[in-house]
């Protein structure tokens, strides 16, 4: 990644009103429910994916427990809409800031870990969260029940699903807008030099400790709105949605993805939700077609799939 | 030349499509089991069973004319998967009728969509909030943990226990297990005098067991699926523990008696009737139901039936009587007519099903036995 680059802002803003306007459109076109249950669910993974694409391809610190953040929103919409009885706009708020003051915590003592160290450390920390919710259950509710029948979303004559999709497009967008401006601003080069050499970002003048923090509270943010939407969507759920599974998959998104472009992480999303299902005829070889999909993807686009395919349909489009 | 082509293609069509329309009755049935991940030990013989008992069904002609059509997809016991898969049944497979999912989890997850949807879902859930309080388009066959837990607790009384050391696992299982024993313990008057806890994947659970040896409990009662029993009873067996030891139906499977070995002996299992048929009475009602399916089990898959394989056989008999009872495929129908009465000998009781119980069984059903491990065997004993 060049520095030279001009900023991409515009670009950035074209390409989001493009993918607004694609889903709002699919929003209307597609009736099947299976099929927006995928689309939807793709949606939600994609703010998360978004968030984790941050931290992981713009400041290159691995995170392999963004699962957690994720329940944290989950628990936080429920405990807000069953115990307290607040409106859901609140309810999401508090999904988005909660998790967004746990990550900044969390971040200073664990960003002091970095490479493999950094990865384990976070795995303990996605780890331990599964733990810690599948036994409070006062607030969780355990593993069973866990959280059962959150208020149907149903408002103005529209169905939940149809709710929670347009729900999801605003804050996929808002996720996208979020990530496009600060990737394209002062702080994003920061952190793209972090990702180089962090001893040169300091160099330069950089509070790389304060950096890191931010942009992982970022991450962690989306994570709860993602998380806080799953909860919303699905109305019944408990921790087992929330295990070490679910970050590893996160993670999986941004790599199939895209490593430099928060487009990619959209693309990731929806790859790694509608491939399961499109292996379902595999039945027994199922996992075993997925990890060699997976590690092909890694052996021969390691800028993720869904940047390496761009770049050959430009570059094929250029030559000829 | 291209009408030419055009009148063979209509042909090749008609002679692939007309034949499938001659045979149109047919009923398509989904099923939801976790055949891979966590909940594996359900959902692996569980799919067995159905694909077994399908070909069963269509080779006698059908339910009531209707061949059945099944479609399965494997939930990895993930409740966000499975929901999707649920929508992709009712949706794209157009299914009358969803059979799953095999965990508590994943049946909660879905039994808004089910009733959203409107399609009949009979899950193989073991916990009672998933049918109480009972919602229009949703049953289940396995027994409640309230059954079992009477059933245990109920038996113990009349060996003369007074007071029980409790030992669960930390799971859903072990989770939802505890709270009914504890509730129903307070109500039946049994006293609770420890109550410990320990991970799935625990491999020694030694302080547990001390902790209950000296609380004085007249006997211990271990709530979780294999292999946290066989390690426990091992572990008893080792720091010379001299109560009796009951465990819930989790544990009952041939694998309780191959993996603990001697420390199994003299201990009791509240089971489904399909761990021992041999061994139950020959006026017993659910015999003929058992014996069979745990024989025609054991000839295709050439291992030993486990008590889950009941909850899909259940699951069908309980299509197929709403099927007979309407006439109809029709998903509202088919949901209106289980609610209606239906009543059958199963592997898992003798189920009624009516408005107010969407599970069929109640502590009259005689859905558990109480096996006795003597000699490497499980034996019925009253």
């Amino acid at each position: 990644m060049t520095l030279h680059k001009t900023s991409r802002l515009r670009r950035d803003w074209q390409i989001l009103a493009l993918v607004a306007a694609l889903l709002a459109l699919v929003e209307f076109c597609v009736s099947s429910q299976f099929h927006r249950s995928v689309i939807i669910l793709s949606m939600i993974h994609s703010v998360a994916a978004v968030g984790l694409t941050l931290l992981v391809g713009y400041a290159g610190q691995v995170s392999l427990g963004h699962g957690a953040f994720v329940g944290i929103g989950a628990y936080t919409v429920a405990f807000c809409l069953q115990r307290l009885g607040l409106p859901v706009v609140f309810a999401l708020a508090a999904a988005v800031v909660l998790p967004g003051i746990l990550g900044f915590l969390i971040a200073r003592p664990i960003l002091r870990l970095s490479g493999h160290n950094l990865a384990l450390g976070t795995l303990a920390l996605g780890a331990v969260f599964y733990v810690v919710a599948a036994q409070v259950r006062d607030v969780t509710g355990g593993l069973d029940p866990g959280i059962v029948d959150l208020p149907s979303m149903a408002f103005a004559g529209l169905a939940h699903e149809r709710v929670v999709f347009w729900l999801s497009i605003f804050a996929l967008c808002l996720a996208a807008a979020i990530a496009a401006s600060i990737v394209d601003g002062r702080f994003g080069r920061g952190l793209m030099i972090l990702r180089s050499s962090e001893l040169v970002a300091e160099c330069i003048g950089m509070n790389t400790a304060r950096a890191k923090s931010m942009i992982f509270a970022v991450s962690a943010s989306l994570a709860g709105l993602s998380g806080g939407l799953l909860a919303l969507y699905l109305r019944s759920f408990n921790a087992s949605a929330f295990g070490v599974g679910l970050s590893i998959e996160l993670l999986m998104m941004v790599i199939v993805g895209s490593l430099s472009t928060i487009w990619g992480a959209m693309f990731g999303s929806f790859a790694i939700i509608v491939l399961p299902n499109l292996l379902e005829g595999f039945d027994q070889a199922k996992q075993v077609v997925y990890g060699v999909a997976m590690i092909l993807i890694m052996l021969f686009a390691p800028n993720g799939l869904g940047e390496t395919l761009f770049r050959v349909f430009t570059f094929r489009r250029k030559s000829a | 030349m291209v009408i030419r082509r055009a009148l063979l293609a209509a042909g090749l069509i008609a002679t692939v499509i007309l034949p499938a329309n001659a045979e149109d009755k047919e009923i398509r049935i989904g099923a939801l089991m976790a055949a891979s991940g966590p909940a594996a030990f359900l959902g692996a013989s569980q799919k067995n069973v159905f694909e077994l008992l399908v070909e069963q069904i269509n080779a006698r002609g059908g339910m009531s004319g209707y061949k059945v059509k099944p479609f399965f997809y494997d939930t990895e016991g993930n409740g966000t998967l499975a929901a999707q898969q649920f929508r992709r049944l009712a949706d794209s497979d157009n299914v009358s009728v969803v059979i799953g999912p095999s965990t508590t989890g994943e049946s909660l997850a879905i039994r808004s969509v089910a009733n959203e949807m409107k399609v009949p879902l009979i899950s193989m859930a073991g916990a009672e909030t998933v049918v109480v309080p009972p919602t229009p388009f949703v049953f289940k066959t396995p027994p409640t943990d309230r059954i079992v837990a009477e059933h245990l607790l109920d038996f113990m009384k009349s060996k003369g226990i007074h007071s029980i050391g409790l030992l669960s696992s930390n799971d859903g299982y072990g989770q939802a297990g505890a709270s009914v024993v504890k509730e129903v313990a307070s109500k039946t008057g049994m006293k609770i005098v420890a109550a410990e806890e320990f991970g799935p994947r625990d491999t020694d659970m030694t302080p547990q067991v001390l902790k209950i040896r000296s609380s004085g409990a007249d006997a211990l009662l271990i709530w979780s699926v294999n292999p946290g029993p066989t390690i426990i009873l091992k572990n008893a067996a080792a720091v010379g523990f001299n109560k009796p030891i009951y465990n819930s139906y989790g544990a009952a499977s041939p694998q309780l008696i191959e993996q603990a070995g001697a420390a199994a002996e003299n201990s009791f299992v509240s089971s489904m009737r399909l761990l021992a048929p041999e061994s139950l009475p020959a006026d017993d009602p659910m015999r003929a139901v058992v014996s069979k399916l745990a024989e025609d089990y054991k000839t295709k898959y050439k291992s030993d039936a486990t008590t889950f394989i009941g909850h899909p056989a259940d699951a069908l008999r309980l299509v197929e009587e709403a099927v007979k009872k309407t006439g109809s495929i029709d998903r509202a129908k088919l949901a209106e007519a289980m609610a209606d009465g239906i009543s059958f000998p199963g592997a898992n009781g003798i189920f009624k099903f009516t408005a107010d119980n969407h599970n069929g069984l109640d502590a009259s059903s005689q859905s558990m036995v109480m096996l006795k491990i003597q000699n490497g065997k499980f034996v019925v004993v009253k």
